[in-house]
């Protein structure tokens, strides 16, 4: 929301807040001024993730800068370098009691480096703005060139806003071919498509209030199956034919024992997968009814955001509250609560308790295991299109030091689970939850 | 073309709505201290679009705060 300040009233974390708004993927908030900066300003982010179970651990590391280009003209350049290790679900297995159980990519841990580059040009009118973005996203198994526009005006003296956004990203995505993992395939490179487009408004209510909607659509198009993920398919499973079969034990022995590893260590891995008759994904499909994840081609959805914010005056502090409605082709269709209290406690020390609270239905074609395969041919048990929801516990922490330099701490809780989706939302179940603690640490400084 | 046009349409209905709701609240330039105080925004951008980026490798729809990040082979 653009409001009519000026650079001198302006604070400066909103500086720092308002120079970063080039950055893809970063909204535009309903009460950032929108001014240039006349200072140089760089950022600098490190961010640590980790899931419980010993399952991901990501470490991020970004850097910002944002500086003027003449009178009306801002820059920007954004890098950002994550390290992804751990493991992840691959298929859901029955065990002799008939009952899903998870198993997570073996035989070799996850990972992955993801390198982002992008950089960002805008130009300040008095009543208007227009951004342009590009970048590229480059991980060992997916890039990402991608590109948007972004407008902004202002009328109504002021008090209304107009937002338009665009975007175009253009995909590759393909699966690592690891033989030291058990049920990598050969590679094949995919392509994948989106295209975005979102119109919204901004409104000052009185003197201490903005509200703000969004509407966006998005379109994905390609491939959207994810290629390291299998579904269980009961009738597929030739091992069924000899009698009623503890599958996951018998997968897991096989792992454990260091079967697997024998027959890469020894290459007949890399024969069966290269040159044999039948490979050992052909194997596992066979033996264990291991099929490939398989998704439609194209997918829409639509987004409604509506967001507010409100200062208190009465004790310095402002309440941010956001719903976002996301229907979904897919029948995955969620919901999104996000509140926000920013205390300012003095000393130039801000506060900022938050609580998210985030629910999904499923897709209509996810389940955890699959008695055979639907006529259309599309199944999925990937974790993300079940049923769930979850909570976010968060605290933000700031301190501006020096009148030019702000260090800004936050930490997350993240807490998924089946049970907290909404009645009725669908398949899921208890085994695909987790939590997550996010933590990170930001260094602005501006010159 | 067709989403393109329902956009506009919609931006310009929710414009109208807005417009006709609101004018009545005028605030002059010199009352707009409190929505350009610190605490007015609501986060660092970088952290903001870290998070955003973990909710969309986790959960399945995201989006709808702005346009434009490439997507990612997450896991």
């Amino acid at each position: 929301m653009v409001v009519a300040v000026t650079k001198k009233n302006a604070d400066r974390l909103s500086a720092f807040a308002t120079a970063a708004l080039a950055l893809p993927g970063v909204s535009a908030l309903a009460a950032d001024p929108g001014y240039r900066s006349d200072d140089h300003v760089v950022s600098y982010n490190r961010g640590d993730y980790r899931e419980s179970g010993d399952r991901m651990t990501i470490n991020t590391d970004q850097v910002t800068i944002t500086f003027p280009i003449g009178e009306k003209f801002e820059g920007s350049l954004n890098a950002i370098k994550d390290v992804t290790s751990g493991a992840s679900p691959v298929v859901n297995l029955l065990n002799a009691d008939g009952s899903a159980e998870q198993v997570l990519q073996s035989g070799a841990s996850i990972r992955d480096e993801r390198k982002v580059y992008d950089v960002g040009l805008g130009y300040y009118d008095d009543d208007w703005y227009l951004g342009y973005s590009m970048g590229r996203s480059r991980e060992d198994d997916y890039e990402s060139d991608y590109l948007s526009l972004d407008y902004r005006e202002n009328f109504n003296d002021k008090h209304t806003t107009l937002f338009l956004g665009i975007s175009y990203s253009t995909d590759e995505v393909w699966n690592t071919f690891d033989p030291t993992s058990l049920l990598d395939e050969p590679t094949v490179v995919e392509e994948r498509r989106k295209r975005e487009l979102m119109v919204g408004v901004g409104q000052v209510l009185d003197r201490n209030t903005v509200v703000q909607f969004n509407l966006t659509f998005a379109h994905y198009f390609g491939s959207l199956s994810d290629p390291y993920k299998k579904v269980h398919v009961v009738e597929e499973a030739g091992i069924n034919e000899f009698g009623n079969f503890d599958v996951a034990r018998a997968l897991n022995t096989l792992i454990d024992n260091g079967f697997i590893s024998l027959l890469n260590d020894t290459g007949v891995s890399f024969l069966l997968n290269n040159a044999g008759p039948v490979t050992i994904p052909e194997i596992a499909n066979e033996l264990f009814g291991l099929v490939k994840d398989s998704r439609p081609r194209e997918r829409d959805q639509w987004i409604a955001l509506f967001r507010a914010s409100h200062f208190i005056e009465s004790n310095n502090s402002a309440l941010h509250f956001d719903y976002r409605y996301i229907n979904d082709e897919w029948g995955a269709n969620s919901h999104t609560v996000d509140i926000k209290w920013n205390k300012d406690v003095g000393n130039e020390w801000i506060v900022a308790p938050s609580i998210r609270y985030y629910s999904q239905s499923s897709a209509s074609f996810y389940d955890i295991y699959f008695e055979s395969i639907p006529a259309d041919g599309y199944l999925t048990s990937d974790y993300r299109l079940a049923a769930f929801g979850a909570i976010s516990a968060k605290l933000e922490v700031v301190k501006l030091l020096y009148d030019s330099v702000s260090i800004r701490a936050n930490f997350e809780l993240y807490t998924r689970q089946h049970s907290f989706a909404f009645d009725g939302a669908g398949n899921g179940d208890g085994l695909d939850d987790f939590r997550a603690k996010l933590f990170s640490l930001t260094i602005d400084g501006s010159f | 073309m067709k989403a393109i046009s329902l956009m506009l349409k919609l931006a310009v209905i929710m414009s109208v709505t807005v417009l006709a709701g609101c004018t009545v609240n005028k605030v002059a330039p010199w009352e707009r201290g409190n929505l350009a105080k610190q605490v007015m925004v609501r986060g660092g951008s970088q952290h903001m679009g870290l998070e955003q980026h973990f909710y969309a490798s986790k959960e399945t729809t995201s989006g709808g705060y702005s346009v434009g990040a490439g997507g990612c082979g997450c896991n």
